[in-house]
């Protein structure tokens, strides 16, 4: 009976205290596209930011300069940008851009990190900055941004991880 | 997070188990000895289960301190100077990219020369960060002349770009005209194009189409919200003509004359229609040409005497709009040219080209179709030597990886008074 008690509670400890993996979980299948957070753009429609990602876009409304950044290739938040955002894989994706680089349309080039937590630092500290990583990545340091008016973890949200 | 985990665990273990006491505690506080005794125990076995779950959570940050070390040092490494568009702006932000072609042609029913290899160009593209703001670009081109059986060097582009803000952007130098669509997207380079080559009349052989300009281009945003309207505006060296029938290649060096060429334009990418791009461009010149003026060869095949040339300028207005449907996997290109040709002391005339280019990719496979129309009116003083020519390409590019392509290519050219062409191409291409 105690020991039935004990377990019990324990249980119920491991589920309150581990609330905001149950959270993060409901928004784990979701790519996030994250800002600075003085960042004042919200939102962002799925045209515009496949042209954020594809270089064509120098500067945000305030002017300030857009800085990409993106996760390597072969890693899931890649990924699933390469199928949400860009359209094409990766090795259409390096052509895309050598082209775009000779052909002079190529206002950003992209920086590519390895780790969310690179992500994070270089989109907390630089105030253009965009990046994406796993919605249930996402802390206060950044700000994610609506796509098509929707956040990751609500329905319909299109940027999705598998 | 560990840490939130072990703690929650062990304040809900401590939590849960003091009801476990109220329930063994009797409705008086115990006395005796034993029980006092026993309950001390329990404090003290539950106090030691705490410093253990302490422990383990000291053990748990070191370890998640080391893997934030470790995550931080790999991110550090990722965001070296050779993938970083920002930091510093040294050496390593120098780029040199290559693009190479080989190309084999053979034409049906034609006499001679018509079954051979051609080294294509041979381009080394440089680039090159100097400050937040500034670039410099540059194409270092060897090319194959057949005729001469020699390389020729030239310096086919090179800009100094200020690019302060998105509306505002000037470049100064030697830059592919945006003129054409097709001209400033697939400057050269025979891998950076879907197609073995460019539409004849803009191709730089025919030299009917100012493909590179020297002097200064201003481009930008223009506020526009979703419509994403984009200006751009050239000054350049105007061209001359020394022999006999084209714009020379290289006129776009210096005018002699010291006229200046003209381009302004305008194109709007909607953000309603992903991968549409509409604009229109307009470009003015008054080249300088010497023609003969029987436009005939003596018997050594060279020009009349230039005393008996024919001298003039030409004002010359080229109109060009295009539409184009591109994205990653499907392409329509179009574009049409106007050129309104009013010689001194002959007759004014209108040529028109144009050509509407298809294709769509199936994995690595991309069929194409191009359609490629002009006619050079027999009147034009510089466009009667290309008369009515047009005729389809169809072909396929299969991309054999990343920055290798195989292209087969069928021509067919129908031309007036003249002998069609008829033959097709393999042509490898590459970057590096």
């Amino acid at each position: 009976m105690r020991r039935t008690t004990v377990w019990r509670s324990m249980m119920l400890g491991l589920l309150l205290s581990t609330s905001p993996v149950v959270w993060a979980q409901s928004n784990g299948n979701h790519l996030a596209i994250v800002v600075n957070t003085a960042n004042t753009v919200e939102e962002l429609s799925m045209e515009k930011l496949r042209r954020i990602f594809r270089g064509e876009e120098a500067e945000w409304d305030n002017q300030a300069k857009i800085e990409v950044v993106t996760r390597a290739s072969g890693q899931p938040e890649q990924e699933a940008a390469l199928r949400n955002i860009y359209g094409m894989n990766q090795s259409a994706l390096n052509a895309y851009f050598l082209k775009a680089a000779f052909a002079r349309t190529l206002k950003v080039k992209p920086k590519v990190l390895n780790t969310a937590l690179g992500v994070r630092q270089l989109v907390a500290g630089v105030p253009g900055a965009i990046g994406i990583m796993r919605a249930s990545e996402v802390d206060k340091s950044v700000k994610p941004l609506r796509i098509n008016g929707r956040l990751p973890g609500e329905a319909g949200y299109e940027l999705v991880l598998q | 997070m560990y840490s939130v985990i072990i703690t929650g665990t062990g304040i809900v273990t401590l939590l849960t188990a003091l009801p476990l006491f109220a329930q063994q505690q009797p409705k008086s506080l115990p006395t005796d000895p034993e029980t006092v005794q026993r309950m001390q125990k329990r404090i003290d076995e539950l106090e030691a289960r705490l410093k253990g779950v302490e422990a383990l959570e000291a053990r748990l940050k070191a370890v998640e301190g080391k893997q934030v070390q470790v995550e931080e040092q790999v991110a550090e490494k990722s965001a070296s100077p050779a993938t970083s568009s920002y930091g510093d702006f040294g050496l390593e932000n120098v780029h040199i990219r290559g693009f190479g072609d080989i190309t084999h042609s053979y034409q049906f029913g034609k006499a001679g020369d018509r079954n051979r290899f051609t080294l294509g160009e041979f381009a080394l593209f440089f680039q090159a960060r100097l400050s937040e703001h500034l670039n410099v670009v540059g194409d270092l081109e060897f090319d194959a002349d057949l005729d001469d059986h020699e390389f020729e060097v030239e310096v086919s582009r090179l800009m100094l770009e200020y690019q302060p803000s998105r509306y505002f952007n000037v470049s100064v130098g030697r830059y592919f005209s945006e003129l054409s669509y097709y001209n400033s997207h697939y400057p050269h380079g025979a891998w950076t194009q879907t197609t073995i080559g460019r539409p004849f009349f803009l191709s730089e052989e025919s030299g009917l189409f100012p493909v590179r300009n020297l002097g200064v281009s201003i481009s930008g945003l223009v506020p526009s919200g979703k419509l994403g309207l984009h200006y751009f505006a050239e000054v350049s060296n105007g061209r001359t003509s020394n022999d006999g029938h084209v714009f020379s290649n290289n006129a776009d060096v210096f005018d002699g004359k010291n006229s200046k060429a003209f381009v302004l334009g305008l194109y709007a990418q909607p953000e309603w229609v992903p991968g549409l791009r509409v604009g229109s461009a307009v470009r003015y010149d008054r080249p300088r040409f010497v023609l003969a003026a029987d436009d005939e060869e003596d018997e050594e095949g060279e020009h009349e005497d230039d005393d008996d040339r024919f001298r003039g300028r030409l004002a010359q207005t080229i109109i060009n709009t295009h539409v184009v449907y591109q994205t990653p996997r499907f392409e329509w290109l179009n574009e049409a040219f106007l050129f309104l040709h009013n010689p001194s002391g002959a007759k004014s005339t209108a040529p028109v080209a144009f050509y509407s280019q298809l294709s769509q990719q199936f994995g690595n496979f991309r069929p194409y179709l191009r359609y490629e129309y002009m006619n050079g009116a027999s009147s034009d003083i510089t466009l009667r030597h290309v008369g009515l020519r047009h005729g389809p390409s169809l072909g396929v590019r299969y991309d054999l990886s990343t920055f290798a392509a195989l292209k087969l290519q069928y021509d067919h050219v129908w031309q007036r008074a003249r002998s069609g062409i008829n033959g097709i191409q393999a042509q490898v291409a590459f970057a590096f």
